[in-house]
């Protein structure tokens, strides 16, 4: 008991402010920031991110970094092996122009130039077709999941918006359309339409926008009956308040959540349906297709599937990497 | 008092790791509970009650917890010494619980004959078959009727407060020397509290069982403990009997707790509430933790935590008040404690 | 429950009957003719050909014949196979693909549930960040690309496994495998969301505080509890396994319904196309219908709900 820093005069009334109690100490973040702080420090969809932007601008430049064209036929030139002209004297790198019998193409055909991704059985430059081809898949796959967000958030919004009877009507047309495995439709519709470009947009839109239409829905559903809603409105907020503050904060998460995952399934159905023969027709390339052509000559060309193979991978990891990002940027407590 | 120690905290200590630092929950309580007494652990949320008994019952998840220091002795041996196969030996034989939300603490995929023949096959290695009577005589006791028929159906057949007599049971399913009920009543309908107090009482009549109630309603504890201690902010800041605590209060915060309990008989029709939040314990104060909202603070409670200063009987307060040096103060008038409760 | 059941299958039969129609619709607008050899072929051949396919009657006629005869087991005659019926066809490759199918869905579901439930266990140290690296994985990289990976080094590399074929059961390891790739990443995942739910429930607690020991805990009160949602992806999972079975097919050349299908694509065989999409189509609508009804059955808690 004897604190010799105790005095009597540490016995006089202390004057207390009870509200320093109450500062809340860390600083308040608007919900958009915070998903965005949220984001930046998860190293995946970061790491996703930047490799997204990267094959983006690829597919934008690359097929112009050289001289050939996409559709560049010259059989004196076919099915060579891979050769960048600074990599070509690292022997163990695969870009030194030799193929899996150890015989330098280059030299043996004579062939002048160098083909960093090789080139097909026509003698096309694959580094030309294969960022077309990503391209194309791109641009599918986006162009797809926005006409789904279009469709899916309108269709959703209504049912949830009205209620009751149209509610219950156009639930009923999403269960039965739920109930069809969408490969049936999808295949169906592109048999339909002929293979292409917009058919395959068309076929993947016919079922892909009810999972979109179901969580927007649920989200608004949710939000209408929501204590902090009710709670706000009591409190004299506007109609345009409750939508600004609380329904588009709030659907916008699950709405992007969804779209990032909509974008690598769209990506992955247009080169499966290029692999059994649906997708995009020559001289036009996806990685789908190119995967298709690549693979009817992988035993004695397989450089010419590997490559647009790594790129559609790393494109699918990247954007699903995103989208688990997203998911727990926007859900802080989904993520245990 | 010379009745027998069974349970002894010596100056337990526990932190977790959160993403915002540590936050030292429980920061050195010492606790005493004696063979057949009823022990209530009184505080507002966050007192850091709930961690203290989860410390005893040995199910700090770890991490993000850490018990830090100190001891617990359960009949002279120390329980932070077990091994984890040792500490699963005397849990649910020796020390069990019963949880606050009885919506959430049954298995809702298994039958609830199972869920309490399950400690008794382990604990005492009896057959299915002695375990299922067992477990219908349980059943019994805790006051549901047509056990035989109702041990095997599902959590979702039975209402919040027959759930509640489920996880009774399960607790009680080894006849525990040690019961520790974490706010047994505090999710359940008013009508439904009292006919669980009576059950508890019941029990420990029948049974002998030392209890733990950790709890915020003061109204439970008049009803069912014989000594209460008071925690704030981690630490306990006073303790005794029942009476004392209830009718000599010494603890400024013990004053604000029993005048914000609602009074029946009150002149005044207006509730006392105790202003400010509790400190948080990622920094925790240096001096007395109630200190930034209590009225009476000094200067010397903000840089030192009062040592505890002994009163008539068992009653111990850490107060910077019982100090000779400091100005006397007399509890409010509000405090008065009508006794029917 | 019985009207929850009755209320599926009547969801069941509409969908299934919208199926069949779409199917048939989009069958009578592909352009082009039929036949093998079309172009070869006079007119009168053709009407002759029609004639015995029944493609000169009206559509309406068509369709309600299709109907009738699909509830009698007759999905029409191949165009491709000069008159084998399609069911026939059907039943020859059906069992080849069933059989697969089941053995990705087995070692699938089996990796898939240990991963998961590792995972949720050892939540946040190098276990659970490596099942999540292998489910992202496996989620990411489509099945064919997997396939011809494997089929390029262990069979055409190190000639370790058969290239293609559907002979012995080594034949099963390469596509088996490569076809589970996305149930072992989709149930890993999902396992793993529930083991960290139930783990984190109050009910784990009251199990832990009965002093049983943590594996009674985790193999009695959490991987059962965990099991059961699992149950709802099981639909999903089969569409996934007939998209993979069709590529994969393909690739190691096995005689499944898959590669069926996508040669009866390239050749335009429409009554082998129908079959085929109603047989999936069927199966996937059965399978949802089962799923749900299983869920109530396994979950007591919508077992006795909708019974009350």
């Amino acid at each position: 008991m004897a604190n010799p820093n105790i005095t009597e005069t540490s016995f006089r009334p202390a004057h207390m402010d009870p509200a320093a109690n109450e500062k809340i100490s860390r600083p308040s973040l608007s919900f958009g920031k915070d998903v965005m702080r949220r984001l930046i420090n998860n190293k995946g969809a970061l790491i996703g991110a930047i490799i997204i932007a990267l094959l983006i601008l690829m597919a934008i430049i690359g097929p112009h970094m050289n001289k050939y064209g996409i559709d560049d036929q010259d059989l004196t030139r076919a099915n060579m092996p891979p050769k960048i002209g600074v990599l070509s004297n690292i022997h163990w790198l695969p870009f030194d122009g030799v193929d899996k019998n150890g015989i330098d193409q280059y030299k043996a055909k004579n062939v002048k130039g160098n083909f960093w991704m090789g080139t097909d059985n026509f003698g096309r430059d694959q580094w030309t077709r294969i960022w077309s081809g990503t391209r194309i898949s791109l641009f599918i796959a986006l162009v797809a999941a926005l006409i789904d967000l279009i469709i899916g958030v309108s269709y959703g919004g209504i049912s949830a918006y009205y209620g009751g009877r149209v509610d219950n009507i156009m639930q009923r047309i999403i269960e039965v359309i739920m109930g069809i495995p969408n490969l049936v439709v999808i295949i169906l519709a592109i048999i339909v339409l002929k293979p292409g470009i917009a058919s395959i947009i068309i076929a993947m839109v016919l079922t892909g926008w009810t999972s979109m239409a179901r969580i927007v829905r649920g989200q608004v559903l949710k939000l209408k009956n929501a204590e902090y809603v009710l709670a706000s409105r009591t409190l004299g907020a506007s109609n345009s308040r409750l939508i600004t503050k609380h329904l588009i904060p709030n659907t916008m998460g699950q709405i992007i959540i969804t779209t990032m995952f909509t974008i690598p399934n769209a990506i992955f159905f247009e080169a499966f349906l290029s692999f059994i023969g649906l997708g995009i027709k020559a001289p036009n390339a996806s990685l789908g297709s190119l995967i298709n052509d690549g693979f009817a000559a992988m035993q004695s060309f397989p450089f010419q599937v590997l490559y647009p193979s790594i790129i559609i991978c790393i494109l699918l990891i990247s954007f699903n990497m995103l989208g688990d990002g997203f998911r727990d940027a926007f859900d802080p407590k989904q993520r245990r | 008092m010379t009745v027998e120690k069974i349970l002894e905290l010596k100056n337990l200590q526990v932190s977790f790791e959160t993403f915002g630092g540590e936050v030292q929950a429980v920061r050195g309580v010492d606790l005493t509970l004696h063979k057949g007494e009823t022990l209530a652990i009184v505080g507002e949320s966050g007192s850091g009650k709930s961690v203290t008994s989860k410390a005893i019952m040995g199910l700090i998840e770890s991490p993000p917890g850490r018990i830090k220091n100190g001891e617990i002795l359960f009949e002279g041996n120390n329980l932070l010494k077990y091994s984890k196969h040792q500490i699963q030996k005397v849990r649910g034989k020796d020390i069990s619980m019963i949880f606050q939300d009885p919506m959430t603490a049954l298995n809702p995929t298994m039958k609830i004959g199972s869920q309490i023949m399950e400690g008794l096959i382990k604990h005492q290695e009896i057959s299915k078959h002695d375990a299922r009577k067992r477990a219908i005589e349980l059943l019994a006791l805790v006051g549901i009727p047509n056990p035989d028929k109702r041990v095997d159906e599902f959590p979702h057949q039975f209402s919040g407060g027959m759930r509640q007599r489920v996880v009774i049971a399960i607790a009680l399913a080894c006849n525990p020397k040690i019961l520790i009920a974490d706010e047994p009543t505090t999710a359940l309908d008013v009508t439904i509290q009292a006919q669980i107090l009576d059950l508890m009482r019941d029990i420990q009549e029948k049974m002998g069982t030392s209890i733990i109630l950790i709890t915020h309603d003061l109204g439970v504890v008049a009803n069912l403990a014989q000594r209460v201690a008071v925690m704030y902010g981690g630490k306990i800041i006073e303790t005794g009997t029942l009476d004392e605590i209830f009718y000599k209060p010494k603890h400024p915060y013990t004053w604000g707790l029993l005048s914000s309990m609602p009074k029946l008989h009150a002149k005044t029709d207006k509730l006392l509430a105790i202003p400010g939040t509790p400190p948080d314990l990622r920094k925790p104060p240096k001096g007395c933790p109630f200190a930034p909202r209590c009225p009476y603070a000094m200067d010397v409670c903000i840089d030192h935590m009062p040592q505890y200063t002994a009163s008539s009987g068992s009653q111990k307060t850490a107060c910077w008040l019982l100090d000779e040096r400091a100005p006397k103060v007399d509890p409010p008038s509000t405090i008065g404690v009508g006794g029917e409760a | 429950m019985i009207r929850y059941t009755f209320e599926r299958l009547c969801y069941m039969v509409v969908t299934f009957f919208v199926i069949v129609t779409l199917t048939f619709l989009s069958m009578q607008l592909l352009p082009g003719t039929p036949y093998r050899n079309a172009a070869k072929m006079t007119k009168e051949q053709i009407a002759v050909l029609n004639e015995t396919y029944g493609l000169n009657q009206p559509v309406p006629i068509q369709f309600v014949k299709y109907i009738t005869n699909m509830f009698h087991g007759n999905l029409g005659y191949s165009f491709q196979y000069d008159g084998r019926s399609v069911t026939q066809i059907l039943s020859e490759k059906f069992p080849i693909s069933i059989e697969l199918g089941i053995e990705a869905i087995i070692i699938g579901v089996v990796i898939g549930l240990l991963l998961g439930i590792i995972a949720g266990i050892k939540r946040n140290t190098i276990w659970d960040y490596t099942s999540m690296i292998i489910a992202v994985l496996g989620i990411s990289i489509p099945s064919f690309i997997f396939a011809a990976l494997l089929q390029y080094w262990f069979a055409v590399k190190y000639q370790i496994f058969p290239v293609a074929y559907w002979d012995g059961p080594i034949n099963r390891i390469l596509p088996a495998f490569s076809l589970s790739t996305i149930v072992i990443a989709t149930v890993g995942r999902f396992m793993r969301t529930e083991m960290v739910e139930v783990l984190q429930s109050d009910y784990i607690t009251t199990a832990e505080a009965k002093g049983l020991t943590t594996m009674q805990v985790i193999f009695k009160h959490s991987i059962r509890n965990a099991l059961i949602p699992v149950i709802t992806i099981l639909g999903p999972l089969f569409v996934n396994i007939i998209t993979g079975s069709l590529v994969i097919e393909k690739i190691f050349a096995i005689p499944g319904i898959g590669e069926q299908f996508v040669t009866s694509i390239y050749t335009n065989d429409y009554p082998m196309i129908m079959g085929t999409t109603i047989i999936y189509s069927s199966m996937f609508i059965f399978i949802v219908f089962i799923v749900d009804v299983l869920y109530g059955v396994i979950d007591p808690r919508i077992r006795l709900a909708g019974g009350k």
